[in-house]
């Protein structure tokens, strides 16, 4: 049985692609580049891991090695929490560099995460993350749209479209054969990619888990939709151009927009309708909530009246002495889980401030199908927002646990000794905090829009071709 | 005179065919039979009206009024089906010039559908339109207007195509690749192929065809059959519809 007219001719475009070299030229660029940025990443990563268990380890032996001592003052000593970095963060680093790696869990405090990569970095060499999903994002569909804008319009340039429509037997065959030779294409440079990344992030030094797996495969998923619409768009212009270079204009234009800028308009208008409070603007007025209360609940002074009043009559005593529990663990504890409602809303602010600049650039995906696909690659590579958010959740579980462990512990024991001190005993049940990864399932109810998004995007760009397929004349008229 | 095939049914079949592009008329009511081994030409200036004539019976065109018709089916309904009993060879028959000759016949061929063509196959058939085999492993690129001409043509003939249109195929020829040419043609055309031929070469037209229809402004003014006009009669007949037409 002879094979389909669209396999014929895709065939014939990698025969004459490989015969001029362009095909090679790119495909060893593209690796090269691919190679250095996943190399330059895992060596990123293996340095980041190997500092942080190092961190935490000392960190540890310094919490458990810390001696007697007052439990509320432990509070203060505090602890750090680390994130950890996940395997398929190799594909995607995302804004891992721009996001605190640690959180410092004291006591009246949410502190943000801190040590950011980027300020241990030059500031030149701030011009974006050299990473895979930036070599197959920015760079393979740039490559792409250059191979595509001259798949019709070149064949219409030197007449062979005429013969090969003359030639074959049923129509429409000219677009699927170009669509199924450009993915072949995309295939033949990527596959290289992914062989070295999938090597790279089995060899990471993160974990590496069957979560990890899928993650990968849905990050590796979410490309080649990305590629298929970068080619099903091309060819459709191509299709409908009078020459390859006419072709390759618009589809520069188009890349342009959707890949360079669009992004960065969407960010910086995101910034701009929705400004993220500056950090100092942030505490003070945390600070100013927890110093004047929030809903009616009166001052410090005020809630900690309060506070002495209701336990008073809560125990039937006429001083705070006579109180059998530590009126200072009682106090401390009061005002600690005051200045947790305070932080839980500020927070969630905040928050709410992010995911109002998160919709402002999901709504740029109309004219790019880059901002749907990088927030994806970045969900599942675990690297974007909502698992750093994740991560800073779990600390700030893991700090009120401990707080509050401390100032009860201070309440229960202390009474009565204004100089108690917690010993070993203590500070070894409140050690071992680990961040659980945040699961695949949690990561997909995060993006799901930028799921449906980028399949609106692949019917669109699918129906484009089509249509310029259906359409397709040897000559455009004048 | 025409050969004996012309009480065949005609593979090509034009009636009252007309294409418009905005005002202009660009065909004009055309009725043209061409039947099984019979070749007609098209003989015209640019702008005459042949090359959309061939593009109608092509489908790559829809006819504004009137019919064009492929082995007694009209090409609007199944432009697929007309264009699988068709072979086409333009003015410039431009092949993949980094693949080698074999390559673009193969490629070609493939596109059509038809059972793959054997190697011994294709070189009797490229030695029966005086194609020079050993050029075959050659890439396209360093071909003569002539040889791409006859590969054009084999692509065509390879398919066992029932009717082969070409358009100004030789145009740009030294005469003696020109004469090559029409005596292939000749050939193909002995062998059952009917032959539509636009061209503007009038004496080449005589040599090798059964009937010259003389177009001008999209109107067939003239119809003979070739037997029976000499070159020069068939060249005053053709001067005297260009200056009328000018009037």
């Amino acid at each position: 049985m002879s094979a389909s007219p669209a396999r014929v001719l895709a065939r014939k475009d990698a025969r004459e692609l490989w015969r001029d070299r362009r095909l090679v030229l790119a495909t060893v660029l593209t690796v090269l580049l691919a190679l250095a940025a996943v190399v330059s990443t895992w060596v990123q990563v293996s340095a980041y891991e190997r500092d942080r268990l190092a961190a935490a380890a000392m960190e540890s032996d310094s919490w458990l090695s810390q001696g007697p001592r007052d439990p509320h003052s432990a509070a203060h000593f505090s602890q750090w929490a680390f994130r950890p970095m996940t395997a398929p963060g190799l594909l995607d680093p995302a804004a891992t560099a721009h996001a605190g790696s640690a959180v410092w869990m004291e006591a009246h405090a949410r502190n943000p995460a801190a040590f950011r990569a980027v300020e241990d970095r030059v500031g030149a060499l701030e011009l974006g993350e050299f990473s895979l999903a930036w070599v197959i994002q920015t760079l393979v569909t740039l490559l792409l749209i250059v191979f595509a804008a001259g798949a019709v319009a070149r064949e219409r340039e030197r007449g062979t479209l005429r013969l090969m429509l003359a030639s074959a037997r049923a129509g429409g065959f000219v677009l699927r054969g170009k669509v199924l030779g450009l993915l072949t294409i995309a295939a033949l440079i990527v596959t290289p990619l992914l062989i070295a990344a999938g090597a790279a992030v089995a060899l990471s030094p993160a974990a590496l888990s069957a979560d990890a797996v899928v993650r990968v495969l849905l990050w590796c998923l979410t490309h080649a939709v990305l590629l298929a619409i970068v080619i099903l768009i091309g060819v459709a212009v191509s299709a409908r151009s009078r020459s390859s270079a006419a072709a390759l204009a618009v589809g520069i234009g188009v890349w342009v927009v959707a890949v360079p800028l669009a992004p960065r308009a969407a960010a910086s208008l995101a910034e701009t309708v929705f400004p993220t409070p500056s950090g100092e603007r942030f505490w003070a007025a945390a600070q100013k909530d927890i110093h004047d209360g929030i809903d009616g609940s009166g001052t410090a002074e005020e809630r900690s009246a309060t506070l002495r009043a209701g336990l008073l009559q809560r125990y039937g005593v006429t001083t705070i002495e006579e109180l059998p529990i530590s009126f200072r663990g009682a106090s401390l504890d009061a005002s600690e889980r005051f200045s947790n409602r305070v932080f839980e809303r500020r927070w969630a602010m905040l928050e709410g401030t992010e995911d109002q600049q998160r919709a402002v650039i999901r709504a740029f995906s109309v004219v790019s199908p880059v901002i749907a696909v990088q927030n994806l690659s970045a969900a599942f590579a675990g690297t974007d927002n909502a698992h750093q958010r994740d991560f800073t959740r779990q600390a700030e579980v893991e700090r009120q646990r401990v707080v509050n462990a401390l100032n009860n512990d201070l309440t229960v024991n202390g009474v009565g000794q204004p100089a108690y001190k917690a010993d070993a005993r203590l500070w070894r049940s409140l050690d071992g905090f680990r961040v659980q990864p945040m699961p695949v399932a949690s990561a997909l109810a995060q993006v799901w829009p930028d799921i449906l998004i980028l399949l609106i995007w692949l019917i669109g760009a699918g129906l484009l071709a089509i249509r310029a397929g259906r359409t397709l004349r040897p000559e455009l008229p004048q | 005179m025409p050969n004996d095939r012309v009480v065949e049914a005609p593979v090509l079949e034009a009636r009252g065919l007309t294409r418009r592009f905005g005002a202009h008329t660009a065909l004009n009511h055309l009725d043209l039979t061409v039947r099984p081994g019979e070749v007609v030409c098209l003989l015209g200036a640019n702008g005459a009206g042949k090359t959309t004539t061939l593009n109608l019976f092509l489908g790559f065109l829809e006819p504004s009024e009137g019919q064009a018709l492929v082995l007694g089916k009209p090409v609007l309904e199944d432009a697929a089906a007309a264009r699988a009993a068709l072979g086409y060879v333009a003015e410039v028959v431009n092949l993949y010039p980094t693949l080698t000759g074999a390559e673009n016949l193969a490629f070609f061929h493939a596109l059509s559908g038809a059972p793959e063509l054997g190697k011994a196959e294709r070189d009797v058939l490229l030695a029966s339109l005086d194609f020079p085999v050993a050029a075959l492993d050659r890439p396209a690129g360093t071909y003569s207007k002539g040889m791409r001409q006859k590969l054009g043509l084999a692509i065509a003939v390879a398919r066992k195509a029932r009717g082969i249109l070409l358009d100004e195929p030789l145009s740009g020829l030294d005469p003696k690749a020109a004469n090559d040419l029409v005596a292939v043609l000749k050939r193909v055309a002995a062998d059952g192929v009917a032959l539509l031929i636009s061209t503007h070469d009038i004496f080449r037209a005589k040599e090798v065809a059964d009937w010259i229809g003389i177009m001008t402004h999209g109107r067939m003014v003239d119809r003979r059959a070739a037997a029976d006009q000499s070159a020069p009669e068939l060249e005053q007949v053709y001067l005297t519809h260009m200056a009328e037409r000018a009037a």
